[in-house]
């Protein structure tokens, strides 16, 4: 009996010692997160996998193995995040009305945060057109919706000041030297 | 000035915050024109401008009289406003808009 009680307390100690090197999951049953390519909401771990439910209603299970091999982002600990859009417009548009129009969409939405301010930045100019980036904070759980809402709003609102978004463009110019062999024969 | 003062002008008097939306209709009760809301009073704002006035024109789309009749369960005068009661300007249009426009003071 004594021997008994010796080996257990002896096996807690073991366990006590070298607890911080066995590896545990980076997360919890409810958290959002990103392992790999997928992206769900945790809804149990066990030994050996992970169910998660990811947002198009897919159930997964990932082997504990591989999450913990891969990077892990665990959106509970980052409850808020920046978002970027990217609009284009075209060099001769105004470019200061532009630059109002994003920032005023982005400032009176309620779901952009005021703390850090939205921004607008121009990006590039050497692509063909006017690269616009526009810059502000939002909830993680919302990102989506709000990123997809705000390009709405930038849409119309563009079109109702008649400013032309633009689309990639490449201009190619032909010399005599490199002129395709087909036009030089004619 | 220093910074923090110049954005506080800047935020009372450009582009404000809005805290939520609501949509604002009048519909004929006991024969009577009162004024609602979507949602109500008591509950929380909707928080995307989009989706309300997405909500705004189903609601008044489901109108199933015609003008200047108002049954039961119409709703008109549908517009959205903001979290001070202000008319909000229609994204798409940038304009007021009242979906089912009828005057009620007649």
């Amino acid at each position: 009996m004594r021997f008994l009680i010796i080996l257990t307390l002896a096996a807690i100690g073991i366990i006590m010692v070298f607890r911080p090197l066995i590896p545990t999951l980076p997360f919890k049953v409810g958290n959002t997160i990103m392992a790999g390519d997928l992206l769900g909401k945790v809804e149990a771990t066990t030994v050996l996998n992970t169910r998660l439910k990811t947002f198009d209603g897919k159930t997964v299970f990932v082997p504990n193995r591989k999450i913990l091999d891969d990077i892990v982002i665990n959106y509970h600990f980052t409850p808020t995040r920046r978002f970027e859009l990217k609009i284009n417009i075209l060099y001769d548009q105004d470019l200061m009305k532009a630059k109002q129009i994003l920032e005023t969409i982005m400032v009176e939405d309620p779901r952009v945060n005021s703390t850090p301010r939205p921004i607008v930045y121009l990006m590039s100019l050497n692509k063909g057109y006017v690269e616009l980036s526009d810059r502000g904070w939002a909830d993680n759980l919302k990102r989506f919706v709000v990123t997809r809402e705000l390009l709405e709003k930038i849409k119309l609102r563009f079109d109702q000041e008649g400013i032309t978004l633009a689309m990639p463009q490449m201009q190619v110019h032909y010399t005599s030297k490199n002129m395709p062999q087909s036009h030089t024969e004619g | 000035m220093n910074t923090k003062q110049a954005y506080k002008i800047i935020d009372a008097g450009w582009a404000k915050k809005r805290t939520g939306y609501r949509i604002q209709f009048q519909r004929r009760v006991e024969g009577k024109i009162v004024t609602d809301y979507f949602p109500d009073l008591d509950d929380g704002l909707w928080l995307s401008e989009v989706a309300i006035w997405r909500m705004a024109w189903r609601l008044a789309g489901s109108r199933q009289s015609d003008p200047p009749d108002i049954n039961a369960g119409d709703l008109i005068n549908v517009t959205v406003i903001d979290h001070e009661g202000n008319p909000v300007t229609y994204y798409a249009t940038n304009q007021f808009e009242v979906f089912n426009p009828i005057d009620t003071e007649i």
